[in-house]
């Protein structure tokens, strides 16, 4: 057997696909599927193997088929094979037993195994899957070529140079390349046209190589060039420009689909994608080998690279993999996957071999030899390959960070200054926080008694939770998004009915504050409500004084309106008239929704309803501070909190007896009631505060058992009574904005991480086989299929992927084999493409069977062979083409060359052709005198995976920038309007071979865009600046500078005749001369700029 | 490959005498240049009306499109076991692909009622169109593959979720030309630029003379809508005029050194085009010669009904003078996660006069019968809740209708399950849907096809099939 075979696995997954499909319907149907699989696992091998090579295909020996029921049923020159249900009457079954009219098959009886199938099958009535039915549209008109045709095609046999033809007019070849196009014009009796003259060439050579027009300079040194080699030097010249990586690298983009924004759906920025275009343009400007140049764009991450500069560019390479438009709202994962894998195959193999793999994704393709199976294999590359982060909805995609050698240094300075900078902050803060504890230790006996007192009064309450429907008059109550003041986010439509809240907008520290009026002085409660389903602490400052620095503390179970709940905030005196209430938070607010101020009206000592804040405030004590002693004296959890008891017992004047068999139960309280006794809780206090300063001069070893009590109390690291955080609460307010200061010097220096640019690029994932998708459909699944090339791409024998490897490696390096059939003819192909309007082969992205024939096969095989050769240096294939003869001619008409060969497909003249759009727009900005010539970078103007077009239909991207078009941004199902009216290529398909068409819209645009109107504006100021008061010497100019010609005389008169006639309709408009000048040169401007010869080339 | 049967180009010229004046007259909106493509030159004025395959019953569709999603068991399809068992869990699985969560059965918060002869049912959220429904052939059983807005909206207007395609405006103007050579044959009014944006009425591969032309987008109001470039502020027209005539003049003197040329005449007309164009795009958005009864029948002075009531009227005067594919939306307002009660009662009231005002008025100047109208959105929405007012995408049963154009009126296909979730009885795809539509306007889905890339497409792909039911 030559060639490929079907995949039986992959028939048989679909028959069993359809067994599937029927089962729910009817038993009957079950049975039948399971003979057609059987067919498949078992007979169909049987007759590819071993009966194939002789009935299939161009075989028919004894004219007989083996192919189909119908051939089968039929027979041969014996009559018929098979008599359906009677295995005993047919002939292929006698032949296979070996009978006395046949052996078959010749080379060796099959096993018993296999006869008994075959004759099982046949008692079945050689049930044969029908396939005819399911034919995809329009293919049933052209027959699946058979498996050894498939592999005949002339694109899958590898190029060999060929003879030179022989010419008969010898005088007109520049190059070899001329005579293969010689021979075939001299063949068809035709004559190539004139070589076109000079003017003509440097306009041609020059839209040709750099997409734009040449300048009237530049045109006059070529005329002045008299050498020999001034053509040469020119394309040389050309070459050597970066002009020409802008345009060659767009040629290239179409193929590659490339675009800034998935498409298709919700339409994400990838602002990283311009990365990828800049790598495409660079690699043409600097002629990197093309071989190179495919290898980079499908594993440049695998390649071993010279260099870090080196490694980066090929890692911007892949982005070739990334690009492609997706789905990212797609809500199966699955699926999603698998479209953004197919989409990766079906560009990969327009792109570099002109197949259409795409086609096999549901069924062996019908006319290359592409199986299923093959697809999968391939598939599984892909699949072994990271190109998402993830496939939620909306997707995102991976991305690889770029860090040169100079921005790693940059990184590591930095983060050697970043630790530096915190060391200094915490020495400083370590210091302040050594007196701080001393200072604390220093008033024990303060805080004790300010513990004591506070413990001992209720907590206040919240009394709106209570009483919220009817709320008093006498109640303040304020909705949070009511501030006067502040950074946060209003939200009163997204949370729920009734309810707005304020959120953090992503500006810390959360800060707002208000203005709430009290009509009585009292003592108020602050209330505030609010959800929160992580602890969210805001500080609360009245009139500018903290009053509780830990308020809202609480969790209330979700940020959901329905946990939504109040609590106090503080309990302060406030007096008739306005004040200012400050909520801040250095990260987001919990979710407030009011504030209230409630008055304390039973309050009977409103001493038992000062905060700690205010107690603190009063006796110079940290507030907070204060709260961590009183919860050490309350120690709810603790099982003795004696302190508090022996607090109790000093203040109720205990019988001396009480507190003596108090003093018994520890050696702490015998010592604090040590003669002579405290008898007031000050007198404790002190007692405390001296006893703990005494413990703490003591070393570990001399602490006698009291006072470790006592230290243990204050110092122990679960219930230390020394703050850690907050520190600037607690210290002076030099120290606070000392520490403050270093802290920002922190912060500063880490906001100033160097920028890590990344790009669109992939990398090897964990390597997976993929099962084959039935019928394309990824809920049914059929054989896994070892990752492997197709046989079309990698030949006969094909290198084994490593488990531990996706196989992109071997893929790249297989598709760029110096002998390989298609990737080198498919390049000089496209690239004769763009320089001739037209292919050799001119389906240039599809080279299978059902693209074209080749014009003149000879001439690509030698073009793809010097291509080679040349080290698969485009440059080098540009001068081989230039250079010749072939495309020195003219466009000159031929009666009777149009008649025999209307498309010009022999080459008898040069093809008359359209700019691109880009070609349009940038000559349009380069004779008015705009164009920008900036190279690189990103004009998008969008963060990174953000909407592109919103669901507001916003156009919001700026085409205005005069940069070269290369460089506008390419948004997938918005395409800037120009491109979409001059056959830009659909960003979604790799394509090169754009279309040119001729319609409206192009026609509406160049009489009324903005683009247009500047332009002929600018053209005319041009005009009117460079050439002073010669209306003929203009008309030269605008000649030279839109078509690259002079005027004849006659066009010159007619030129001034237009501007009279210009100049007499406006004059009653515009009575202003120099107004009237710029109006009419204008006028004339946007007249010549609208001419075909503007936008034609010869 | 269908390929209809037209003048060349140069037998054009000879019977029309010659001359560029009377080339003119061929009226060619566009052309495609020199045929670069194997097998894709199907002459050489593509735009031209050509013969369908078969006698056709419409001649041209407008699609009133309700992007975001309206729910099926709010509007055409009621479901009594709904109401009786809402706040219960669905009594069947929820498909096994889904784009949120949702919870249990929610009842439609409107009443619905059948109406006039045909007894059809439709809610309360459209009462004028409800007395249209004798004319309408309503679809309840519609599916399509896709659950998210994107895919579902190329699904609807291309026929793949998956790759970039011809829209059916474009397959429908590739297939039969247009009639008014003036006017582009396939117009979209305020089309959205998301959820696949363009692609919706692209060409695709189809040459790019069938690309949809849009009128502004989804964020201008349809007072303001105009075509790309139509007019020139800073230039009197006959300043332009004046213009044109030289560079015309420049571009025959041009075409007598090259001799003859295809691309170059094309370009010559397109530029005439053009300028015809920018005088008939503003007549025809000009709607104060429509009497104060046309306005008032379709509520374009109404503040409520204004916008999306011009989008209809402007519909019509497109569709009178023989533009083929009219779209206009109604955009990305019927989504309704939450708010059904309150956002699907505004879209309603948006839209039903002005719908029920354009069934009149096509029917009142016999368009209707030629004229098939296509109402509904990208996919429908789920009967049970998603929060406690809400609805998700549904993509596994849905309503949509037609009008005129040849389908059977005050009828109704098909049904969705007892909770209106799943279609189960005469299911119709939207490749169904395609296929039909074709089928109406005279083409074989079949054997409309374009070769690309080494293979014949079709609108309706590998699928698609002709709804024999709701045919008249």
């Amino acid at each position: 057997m030559k060639g490929w075979s079907k995949t039986l696995s992959l028939v048989t997954a679909m028959v069993l696909s359809s067994a599937c499909i029927s089962a729910s319907h009817a038993q009957d149907d079950v049975a039948e599927a399971t003979k057609l699989q059987f067919f498949e696992k078992q007979i169909r091998p049987l007759l590819v193997n071993h009966c194939h090579e002789c009935h299939a295909g161009g075989e028919h020996k004894g004219g007989l088929l083996l192919t189909t029921r119908e051939a089968l049923l039929a027979g041969g020159d014996s009559g018929s094979a098979v008599v359906s249900g009677d295995p005993d009457a047919s002939l292929l079954i006698d032949a296979v037993r070996y009978g006395d009219v046949y052996q078959m098959p010749p080379d060796g009886k099959l096993p018993e195994r296999d006869i008994a199938a075959l004759v099982q099958w046949v008692r079945w009535g050689a049930p044969w899957p029908a396939t005819q039915s399911e034919e995809p549209a329009g293919e049933n008109d052209e027959s699946a070529k058979s498996s050894d045709d498939a592999w005949q095609f002339w694109a899958f046999q590898s190029p060999t140079d060929p003879p030179l033809p022989v010419v008969v007019d010898t005088a007109w070849p520049r190059s070899d390349l001329d005579r293969f196009v010689l021979a075939k014009l001299e063949d068809a009796g035709l004559h190539p046209a004139p070589a076109a003259d000079r003017r003509t060439l440097i306009r041609r050579a020059t839209f040709d190589l750099t997409g734009l027009p040449p300048t009237p300079e530049e045109i006059a040194r070529f005329l002045a060039d008299e050498s020999p080699q001034a053509f040469s030097c020119l394309v040389d010249r050309l070459l050597a420009s970066p002009r020409y990586g802008e345009r060659w690298g767009r040629h290239w983009l179409d193929v590659a689909r490339y675009a800034d924004s998935n498409g298709l759906d919700e339409n994400m920025a990838f602002a990283n994608a311009y990365r990828y275009r800049d790598y495409v343009i660079e690699s043409f400007n600097s002629d990197v080998p093309y071989d190179r140049f495919v290898r980079e764009q499908i594993a440049g991450d695998l390649l071993p690279a010279t260099d870090n500069v080196a490694r980066l560019r090929q890692i911007t390479a892949t982005g070739f993999l990334s690009i492609g438009a997706k789905m990212l709202a797609e809500d199966d994962p699955v699926k999603m996957e698998m479209d953004i894998i197919d989409e990766k195959i079906d560009t990969l193999g327009r792109a570099f071999c002109g197949l259409t793999l795409g086609c096999a994704r549901c069924h062996d393709h019908k006319f290359d030899p592409i199986t299923t199976a093959e697809y999968y294999a391939l598939a599984g590359i892909f699949k072994s390959t990271r190109t998402m982060e993830n496939f939620k909805v909306v997707a995102n995609w991976h991305e690889l960070p770029l860090v040169t050698d100079a921005l790693q240094a940059e990184i590591e300075a930095h983060q050697q200054e970043l630790t530096a900078s915190r060391a200094k902050y915490e020495s400083r803060l370590n210091a302040t926080m050594g007196a701080l504890r001393e200072e604390i230790v220093s008033h024990a006996n303060e805080y004790l008694l300010a513990a004591w007192q506070l413990a001992g009064q209720a907590d206040a309450i919240s009394r709106l939770n209570d009483i919220d429907s009817s709320l008093d008059e006498r109640f303040t109550v304020v909705e949070a998004e009511r501030f006067t003041k502040g950074n946060v986010l209003i939200n009163t439509t997204g949370y729920g009915a009734g309810i707005g809240v304020i959120l953090n907008r992503g500006e810390l520290p959360n800060v707002v504050e208000y203005k709430l009026a009290v009509a009585a002085d009292d003592y108020y409660q602050l209330e505030l409500r609010f959800a929160a389903a992580e602890s969210r602490p805001v500080r609360i400052f009245v009139d500018g004084q903290l009053v509780n620095a830990l308020a809202a503390v609480g969790v209330t179970g979700s940020w959901n309106p329905d946990t939504q709940r109040w609590s106090v905030g503080c309990v302060l005196p406030l007096g008739v008239g306005q004040h200012t209430i400050r909520l801040t938070r250095d990260g987001p607010f919990p979710h407030f929704d009011k504030l209230a101020l409630v008055p304390v009206v039973e309050a009977s000592s409103q001493n038992a309803l000062m905060t700690s804040e205010q107690l603190a405030m009063s006796r110079g004590l940290h507030a907070s501070v204060l709260r961590r002693w009183v919860e050490t004296l309350k120690s709810d959890g603790n099982d003795n909190p004696w302190l508090a008891q022996l607090f109790a017992a000093i203040a109720d004047g205990s019988e001396v007896a009480t507190l003596n068999e108090l003093a018994a139960s520890s050696p702490a309280v015998a010592a604090l009631l040590a003669e002579p006794r405290p008898r007031t809780p000050e007198d404790l206090a002190d007692r405390f505060g001296q006893l703990l300063a005494e413990a703490r001069r003591q070393s570990d070893a001399r602490l006698n058992e009291a006072q470790r009590a006592i230290r243990r109390l204050v110092e122990d690291e679960s219930g230390s009574l020394i703050p850690t955080s907050e520190i600037e609460l607690f210290v002076s307010a030099e120290d606070a904005r000392a520490i403050e200061a270093l802290r920002e010097d922190v912060a500063r220096i880490e906001r100033a991480k160097p920028k890590v640019p990344h790009a669109m690029a992939v990398e090897d994932g964990e390597p997976r086989n993929l099962k084959v998708n039935i019928r394309g459909n990824h809920l049914i699944l059929g054989d896994e299929v070892r990752r492997g090339l197709p046989r079309v791409l990698a030949g006969e024998t094909q290198p084994t992927i490593a488990p531990e490897q996706s196989g992109r490696l071997e893929l790249a390096q297989w598709l760029t084999r110096a002998d390989h059939p298609l990737t080198s003819r498919v390049m000089v192909n496209r690239v004769w493409r763009w320089h001739f309007g037209r292919g050799l082969v001119a389906t240039t992205d599809n080279f299978g069977h059902l693209g074209a024939a080749p014009s003149h096969p000879l001439l690509l095989d030698w073009l793809a062979m010097q291509f080679v050769k040349s080290g698969w240096s485009i440059k080098d294939l540009h001068r081989t083409i230039m250079l010749s003869a072939t495309y020195r001619m003219s466009s000159r008409f031929d009666a009777q060359a149009a008649e025999q060969d209307p498309r010009n497909t022999l080459l008898w003249r040069a093809n008359r052709k359209r700019l691109e759009a880009e070609s349009i727009r940038d000559s349009l900005l380069a004779v008015s005198g705009q164009l920008d010539e900036q190279m690189g970078g990103s004009l998008m103007g969008f963060k990174n995976h953000t909407y592109v077009t919103s669901t507001a239909s916003r156009d919001t991207i700026d085409y205005t920038l005069p940069r070269r078009s290369v460089y506008l941004p390419v948004i997938r199902s918005a395409l800037y309007s120009f491109y979409q009216a001059f056959d830009f290529a659909e960003p979604s398909v790799s394509n090169g071979n754009r279309s040119s068409t001729t319609i409206a819209p192009q026609a509406l645009f160049m009489l009324n865009s903005e683009l247009a109107t500047q332009a002929s504006r600018e053209l005319a100021k041009r005009l009117l600046e460079e050439v002073a008061n010669s209306d003929s010497e203009r008309i030269r100019r605008v000649y030279e500078l839109a078509y690259g010609r002079l005027p004849s005389e006659v066009e010159s008169a007619r030129v001034i005749a237009f501007l009279a006639r210009y100049n007499d309709a406006l004059r009653d408009d515009v009575p202003e001369e120099i107004e009237r000048t710029q109006r009419v040169w204008e006028g004339l401007s946007r007249a010549i700029l609208s001419t075909n010869e503007f936008v034609f080339v010869d | 490959m269908y390929m209809p049967k037209g003048w060349s180009r140069r037998e054009m010229l000879r019977r029309c005498g010659a001359g560029f004046g009377s080339l003119a007259l061929s009226a060619l909106l566009a052309e495609q240049a020199a045929a670069e493509t194997v097998g894709e030159d199907r002459g050489d004025h593509p735009l031209a009306p050509r013969a369908p395959h078969f006698t056709p019953r419409a001649r041209r569709v407008i699609f009133l499109f309700m992007h975001g999603g309206p729910s099926q068991v709010d509007t055409f399809d009621p479901k009594p076991l709904l109401t009786r068992d809402h706040g219960k869990p669905l009594p069947f699985d929820k498909p096994r692909v889904v784009s949120s969560e949702t919870g249990n059965l929610l009842r439609s918060p409107w009443k619905f009622q059948q109406h006039g002869q045909s007894g059809i049912p439709v809610s309360a959220l459209f009462p004028r169109v409800s007395e249209c429904v004798d004319d309408l052939c309503v679809i309840n059983s519609m599916h399509c593959s896709n659950s998210r807005h994107g895919g579902a909206l190329l699904e609807l207007h291309t026929g793949s979720d998956t790759f970039v395609r011809p829209s059916m405006g474009s397959w429908i103007v590739y297939g039969l030309g247009t009639e008014n050579q003036d006017l582009p044959g396939f117009v979209t009014i305020c089309p959205t630029l998301t959820h696949g944006g363009m692609n919706n009425y692209s060409s695709a591969f189809l040459p790019a003379v069938y690309h949809g032309t849009p009128l502004g987008n989804a964020s201008i109001s349809a007072k303001d809508a105009r075509i790309a470039c139509i007019a020139n502020k800073n230039l009197p027209r006959h300043l332009q005029r004046m213009e044109l005539d030289f560079a015309q003049q420049l571009n025959r003197v041009e075409l007598e050194r090259t001799g003859p040329d295809d691309a170059l005449e094309s370009r010559i007309n397109s530029f005439e085009l053009a300028f015809r164009m920018q005088a008939a795009a503003p007549e025809l958005q000009d709607i104060s010669q429509e009497t104060a009864a046309t306005r008032q029948l379709y509520g374009v002075d109404d503040k409520t009904t204004g916008n999306f009531g011009r989008q209809c009227l402007m519909a019509r005067r497109f569709a009178e003078r023989g533009v083929r594919f009219v779209q206009v939306s109604h955009s990305y307002k019927w989504d309704q996660h939450s708010d059904l009660k309150k956002s699907h009662q505004r879209n309603a009231t948006e839209v039903d006069k002005p719908i029920a005002g354009l069934l009149r008025d096509l029917k009142a100047r016999g368009l209707l019968n030629d004229t098939l109208v296509l109402w509904g959105g990208e996919f429908g929405r789920t009967p049970v809740a998603q929060g406690n007012d809400g609805r998700d995408h549904n993509p596994h049963g849905f309503t949509m209708w037609m009008a005129g154009g040849g389908v059977k009126p005050g009828f109704r296909l098909g049904a969705t399950d007892d909770y209106g979730y799943y279609a189960v009885e005469d299911k119709v795809h939207f490749h169904d849907l395609h296929a039909t539509m074709l089928h109406l306007l005279g083409l074989d889905h079949l054997r409309l096809t374009y070769r690309y890339a080494g293979r014949d497409f079709r609108l309706t792909d590998v699928h698609g099939r002709i709804i024999d039911k709701i045919i008249a």
